[in-house]
């Protein structure tokens, strides 16, 4: 990788009319004299990102195996800047420009490496350069940017040699019987239609050469379960639960007894799902359980501190103009720190030593006492900060941008989550309301921050409760999301509990999807709104599930 | 039966040539026989208890339902440049059902397909087995009472309805081929691959050109399909098949800019049935000799109206050469040159021109 990015480096653009030949012939050269003029024009940075990976990956559904693969692939992110770090290809709109990634060769024949690179690098050279000339014109003919930060950021030269990621220890068929039973534990359930259990296992190895001179060899190891189960109400609502158990190695994960429970956990809470009644649009109380409240930070505060929000003329940013200011309640701290790799005894899966740009991963304090003190940043720079802080990430083929790791948020405002219920029920009876809600799981949500629409946020929870004033029993109600936008929903914090929880997942943007992770303890909100979830029409099924043989001679859908 | 050796010009991802295997059939099976296939056993079970209680109340019942089930075993390994790529074994079993309401004359289907799909299990387990077809029946069965009473809706406005019945009554049979199982050399097949895309630079012939090679890649696929069917009216089927293929591919790039690929690949039915590791590899080695030959061909710069000969069609088809577009705006790292028009071909290269 190295020699090849050196070669690449040293000659590409800098001999004018001299074509370029292959690593085996001649030194590369190259004249580019179709981007601007007669002039040459090397590119001013070049990186080689290659992730080698080991994979296994075993499913069962309905209790028996539907899948179980192994192999190993090798993939490399050629990034190409033209022009220099105050302008260059990757300006504005044209960022994609500057990633072009392929499949390697997976031995270490050099001649096979290196073709294979110079391959890639020549393609993106060329789309760099056709970038760049855009970039140029559009530079000319557009108003003054707000923000007139450079594109790229200057930073030290990285150097850390890791060990490689070993190659995945793993009991193939004693883990396919696993996951096999595990799936077939939904059997005792009839009215689960649907599930699924699924474990992969990645030992993967990071390597990052620049032509600044950093060279990074990094490890990166997953085991995950995901086990997910489906029902559908009789009013055609389809209800799901998921739940993932994440560690380094298949060793690390709970164990057989553990996860049976979990399962049985998931199948007996969507029975109940599916006969809760559906609650009507709600607007006061709620406490959010340490895993709701760190899904519902990730949406609504997390993607608003990534760097690349605060500039460009179509983002909301929300927080640009914030730092130094309180945007939180005072009792309440975030910071995201990808160098801890657990929480307590849970592993975090949003961990990582250094970034997809090749820069050391930093503990970020990014809101102390409330208040906003930086952001989440990769190289490119904001008007507010110039540099990177190690959150440079990237799915391959993307460019890395400003993401989260491990947000985790804390507070000096703790208190035994039983007094937190009742602090719920007292809010609940001030605001005249019969009960407040409790968010006790959360799937997933979204964040909107573009300012062509609205700056809100949605997270869709799994199990909401009522907790009702008059001391009636928490009541189980299905069908509501989360709705609101950040600044109104961030002040209505007014208590959190005293112990944290993580939410381990994976988040989506726009440089790819990527191993995140989110810690909280529970929060109380005197004012969250909700509002009615899409629902499906369609009738359950007809007939009961094989192997329900006590239903075998009725049908449930004929009437 | 040995099928003949193919040849394609038509580049890597367009040689689909596959020869299908058929095993030999036992005579004269029966229902009973099918019973003893657990997989076949799972279908009738659940396609009995479909077809005499999937119903709606209010609502017809299904008077033709198919199950089919497709079990796709596939290796492949490629190689770029002399070295692997690595491997990979994808085994997968797909559920199709296809419901039927109405009758043979006017029933539920439509052109967009009547049918659902499910991903269901490699293991033989009767009770996941049945609740693949359970979950892809009820959909279909939904979907199909749906469909026909838009299409009863549809014919109430027209003069005169279709005279065609829309399904046609067959006669049943029962066939039990044996399953072929995958049996491939996995290492064999990914050293050979490897060697056979560092011709470029291992060949003696090709050596010199070499630095002109912007992609030489190859590859070895080989696939079993077994497929279970069963339907209402009594039809029993089990059939496999296997399929060999090995691939090679290799592009270049002409001084103005135009693009130049060349490939070449070998099917069959057997790992027999493919060439020789020699004749394959030598094959590989006329294909970048052509590419050398092709980056140093003068550009035809006007239209051809006129005959042109492909083989093996023995018959002269008129052809028009016209000017292709160009893939790249450049060469690896050159001058950017003006657009080419079109190329000659070097008398050692075959043509093949558009029949049409």
């Amino acid at each position: 990788m190295t020699a090849e990015l050196h070669r690449a480096f040293t000659s590409l653009g800098k001999s004018p009319g001299a074509p370029s030949r292959a690593p085996s012939a001649v030194p590369a050269a190259d004249s580019t004299s179709a981007a601007s003029g007669d002039k040459p024009l090397p590119p001013y940075f070049l990186s080689y990102t290659v992730r080698d990976t080991n994979f296994v990956s075993i499913r069962a559904l309905y209790g028996a195996l539907a899948e179980s693969s192994a192999g190993r692939t090798r993939s490399a992110d050629v990034q190409v800047r033209v022009g220099d770090p105050k302008l260059d290809n990757t300006h504005g709109t044209h960022r994609g420009s500057a990633v072009n990634s392929l499949q390697l060769p997976l031995g270490d024949d050099r001649e096979a490496l290196a073709r294979s690179l110079w391959l890639a690098t020549n393609t993106g050279y060329g789309n760099a350069l056709d970038n760049y000339l855009r970039v140029q014109t559009e530079a000319e003919v557009r108003a003054k940017e707000e923000d007139t930060s450079p594109d790229f950021s200057q930073q030290a030269a990285q150097k850390h040699i890791g060990a490689i990621a070993p190659s995945i220890v793993i009991d193939r068929a004693a883990w396919e019987q696993r996951v096999r039973e595990l799936s077939r534990i939904f059997r005792e359930y009839p009215d689960v239609y649907e599930n699924m259990v699924f474990l992969t296992v990645q030992n993967e190895t990071d390597y990052f050469v620049s032509s600044e001179g950093s060279q990074i060899v990094a490890p990166h190891l997953q085991a995950r379960i995901v086990a997910v189960a489906v029902t559908r109400a009789d009013d055609g609502m389809d209800l799901f639960r998921e739940q993932t158990f994440e560690a380094p190695t298949v060793d690390g994960l709970p164990t057989q007894a553990v996860l049976a429970s979990a399962m049985r956990d998931l199948g007996k809470s969507l029975e109940a799902l599916r006969k809760a009644p559906v609650t009507e649009p709600f607007d006061g109380p709620a406490i959010l359980s340490g895993r709701a409240a760190a899904v519902f930070f990730h949406e609504v505060l997390g993607h608003r501190l990534e760097g690349q929000r605060q500039r460009g003329d179509e983002e909301g940013q929300t927080f640009t103009k914030d730092v130094g200011k309180p945007i939180l309640p005072d009792f309440l701290s975030v910071a995201d720190d990808p160098t801890v790799d657990t929480f307590g005894s849970t592993w975090l899966s949003g961990s990582y030593q250094y970034d997809d740009e090749g820069q050391k991963a930093e503990h970020v304090d990014l809101i102390q006492d409330g208040v906003l003190k930086t952001f989440l940043m990769s190289r490119l720079p904001i008007a507010s900060f110039g540099a990177s802080n190690g959150h440079g990430r990237a799915e391959s083929g993307h460019v890395p941008t400003g993401r989260q790791g491990n947000l985790i948020v804390s507070s000096t405002k703790t208190i035994p989550e039983v007094k937190l219920r009742q602090q719920l029920i007292d809010e609940a009876k001030k605001q005249g309301k019969a009960y407040g809600l409790y968010f006790e799981d959360i799937s997933s949500g979204f964040a909107v921050t573009q300012r062509s629409s609205p700056q809100a946020f949605q997270v869709i929870p799994l199990v909401v409760w009522r907790v009702y004033v008059d001391g009636r029993p928490d009541e189980l109600v299905r069908g509501v999301s989360i709705v609101g936008t950040p600044l109104a929903a961030m002040k209505s914090i007014i208590a959190t509990g005293d112990k944290s929880e993580v939410f381990n997942g994976e988040c989506g943007a726009e440089s790819g999807t990527i191993p995140v992770s989110a810690v909280a303890p529970a929060m109380l909100l005197s004012a969250i709104e909700t509002q009615r979830q899409p629902q499906g029409t369609a009738r359950p099924p007809i007939l009961p599930i094989p192997g329900d043989d006590s239903q075998a001679s009725e049908t449930k859908g004929a009437q | 039966m040995n099928p003949p050796r193919s040849r394609t010009m038509a580049g890597l991802a367009g040689f689909l040539a596959f020869f299908v295997c058929m095993p030999q059939l036992p005579a004269q099976s029966t229902r009973a026989d099918a019973q003893r296939d657990p997989v076949l056993k799972a279908m009738l079970t659940e396609l009995d208890r479909s077809m005499s209680q999937l119903q709606l109340t209010g609502f017809a019942k299904p008077f033709f339902i198919q199950y089919r089930i497709e079990d796709v075993n596939d290796f492949q390994t490629s190689a770029e440049f002399g070295s692997s790529e690595g491997s990979d074994q994808a085994h997968q079993r797909v559920v199709r059902v296809t419901v039927r309401v109405g009758d043979y004359k006017t029933d539920s289907s439509g052109a967009r397909g009547d049918g659902s799909l499910q991903v269901t299990a490699l293991d033989d387990d009767p009770i996941a087995l049945r609740s693949s077809l359970w979950t892809a029946t009820d959909q279909a069965y939904k979907n199909a009472l749906s469909a026909y009473a838009q299409k009863q809706a549809e014919l109430k406005q027209v003069q005169t309805p279709p005279q065609a019945d829309d399904f046609s009554q067959e006669k049943p049979v029962i066939s039990l081929a044996d399953p072929i199982a995958l049996h491939v050399d996995e290492g064999f097949w990914a050293d050979r691959v490897a060697r056979a895309s560092g011709l470029y630079r291992t060949d003696a012939s090709s050596n010199p050109n070499q630095r002109d090679i912007e992609y030489s890649s190859a590859s070895f696929r080989a696939r079993t399909t077994t497929t279970w069917l069963v339907t209402s009216e009594g039809a029993i089927v089990r059939k496999s098949s296997v399929e060999y293929q090995e691939s090679f591919a290799a592009g270049a790039q002409a001084p103005d800019g135009m693009r130049l690929d060349r490939s070449y690949g070998s099917s069959g039915t057997s790992p027999a049935d493919l060439d020789s590791e020699a004749v394959f590899n030598q094959h590989a080695v006329d294909e970048l000799a052509s590419l050398a030959e092709l980056r140093k061909a003068p550009l035809v710069e006007e239209e051809y109206h006129g005959r042109c000969f492909s083989r093996p069609t023995p018959l002269p088809i008129r052809c028009v050469s016209s000017s292709p577009p160009r893939s790249r705006p450049r060469a690896p790292l050159s001058v950017l040159r003006r657009a080419p028009t079109a190329r000659l071909l070097p008398a050692t290269t075959r043509a093949s021109c558009p029949t049409s």
